[in-house]
């Protein structure tokens, strides 16, 4: 049996399969855009309000009772020139003798005597508003704004491009030191957001590492004062500076693509290390917060803790196999 | 019969067309995280047994790794500095593979690498 198609019929057949091309190409391109967006995270990434302050909110806020301003550098550059009422907390309050042993003992950072005593002579109290800064080439903010976190105090801030944008926007400094006017620190530790070795250990499995240091103490040429070079086998290093650029933080869309290109996912629990548990660690706890991570943590005892501990591996350039 | 050829015609390049879209539509693969060591030289110094400076070229650089395999090399956000310190030596490399290009995102000289020659064995 033999079909004729008559140029009008044949018009007809011919435009159906058009139409029905059409609509493959266009559900072909929109299963395409689902896996693409699969494969960036199902969630787009943006830095939450409340995290960053700029420097004209900040010039307003110089004078009010209620903000303590927090200069993170050292003592020597806050001696030099620093912000207006600024009060300076610099990382080394946190390296005393007594420190290290609590840390040994207790896994993180400071006791909360220290705490109440170094905020509470700050000025901080329950009401405080507090607004640290940096050199942008150092992550100490991250360390008072983590430590304040830490032991209950949510109300604190970041000063967006640190002390360098404040300056270079053509903001007021000093040389006085603020008369500090001691307040009633009263802690409140959240345990969750640190973890020990033992619980690395039980979850290691189940978890994102990300050692925050450079490459070189990644694969140990640079030991950094260790007992041994190296890093937690299967940690991903992100050096903290890949975060932060030439600012404070990236913005959100470079940091969507570095998170990309480690794979990093927020359905996952994340812990940041470095050396001392506290710095770059902090900062790349700090910056997943902003970014809306939930399960973020800290490994308080970091490279510290893990390389004195001869029977646990060690990732290093030895271990670096031969070919990929 | 004229028409009837334009529109088989027109059916079949959409066709073709329909073969592409998943790898536009699926996005550029995003490649694997590797940390990787070898010797840091370029392909035409591989091939010789000697190796001079002004072969030295940014856009042909390779990793000769341990076991032989050749890795050609992408500055992903890498300094060319860092390229320089490292050329001829053995280098450790963090980056992303993806087939057997590495797009570099660090590169670190290592100790006791050796000098431009051993590059090029």
């Amino acid at each position: 049996m033999s079909v004729i198609w008559t140029g009008k019929g044949l018009g007809i057949i011919m435009s159906r399969i058009l139409k029905l091309f059409l609509i493959c190409i266009l559900l072909v391109l929109y299963a395409g855009c689902q896996k693409v967006e699969e494969q960036k995270g199902s969630v787009e990434i943006k830095i939450l309000p409340g995290y960053l302050v700029e420097s004209e909110e900040l010039t307003s806020s110089t004078n009010s009772p209620d903000v303590v301003i927090v200069d993170a550098r050292s003592a020597e550059k806050y001696q030099k020139a620093h912000i207006h009422n600024a009060v300076n907390i610099p990382k080394t309050v946190f390296r005393t003798p007594e420190d290290l042993e609590y840390k040994k003992n207790n896994g993180f950072a400071i006791s909360p005597e220290k705490a109440e005593k170094v905020f509470g002579e700050a000025g901080i109290g329950a009401n405080s508003r507090v607004i640290v800064y940096d050199s942008i080439t150092f992550p100490d903010a991250s360390i008072i704004w983590t430590l304040l976190k830490y032991y209950g105090h949510d109300n604190v801030q970041i000063l967006k491009g640190g002390y360098e944008r404040w300056v270079s926007d053509g903001h007021p400094v000093t040389q006085e030191t603020k008369m500090l006017k001691r307040a009633d620190f009263k802690v409140k530790p959240k345990p969750e957001m640190v973890v020990t070795l033992s619980w690395i250990l039980d979850n290691k499995k189940d978890i994102t590492i990300l050692d925050m240091r450079s490459f070189a103490e990644y694969i140990g040429t640079n030991t950094a004062g260790n007992k041994r070079g190296g890093s937690i086998p299967g940690a991903i290093n992100i050096e903290w500076v890949e975060l932060a650029g030439d600012s404070t933080v990236k913005s959100a869309e470079e940091l969507q693509r570095i998170l990309n290109k480690y794979r990093i996912s927020r359905d996952k629990e994340i812990v940041t290390y470095c050396n001392w548990g506290i710095g770059r660690s902090t900062y790349g706890f700090m910056v997943l917060k902003m970014l809306g991570f939930e399960k973020v943590r800290v490994y308080g005892g970091s490279m510290e803790d893990w390389s004195i501990k001869a029977d646990l591996p060690i990732g290093d350039i030895k271990s670096i196999p031969a070919d990929l | 019969m004229k028409g009837q050829k334009k529109i088989l015609l027109l059916l079949f390049f959409m066709t073709s067309g329909l073969l592409f879209i998943p790898s536009i539509t699926m996005g550029e693969d995003v490649g694997n995280i590797i940390v990787a060591k070898g010797v840091l030289t370029t392909e035409k110094c591989l091939k010789t047994p000697v190796c001079y400076l002004e072969w030295y070229d940014q856009s042909s650089l390779v990793l000769f790794t341990g076991k032989r395999t050749v890795y050609h090399l992408e500055a992903n956000e890498v300094p060319k500095w860092k390229f320089n310190s490292g050329f001829g030596k053995q280098v450790a490399i963090k980056g992303v593979l993806k087939g057997n290009k590495i797009m570099v995102n660090d590169l670190l000289p290592l100790e006791g690498g050796g000098k431009m020659s051993k590059a090029c064995l």
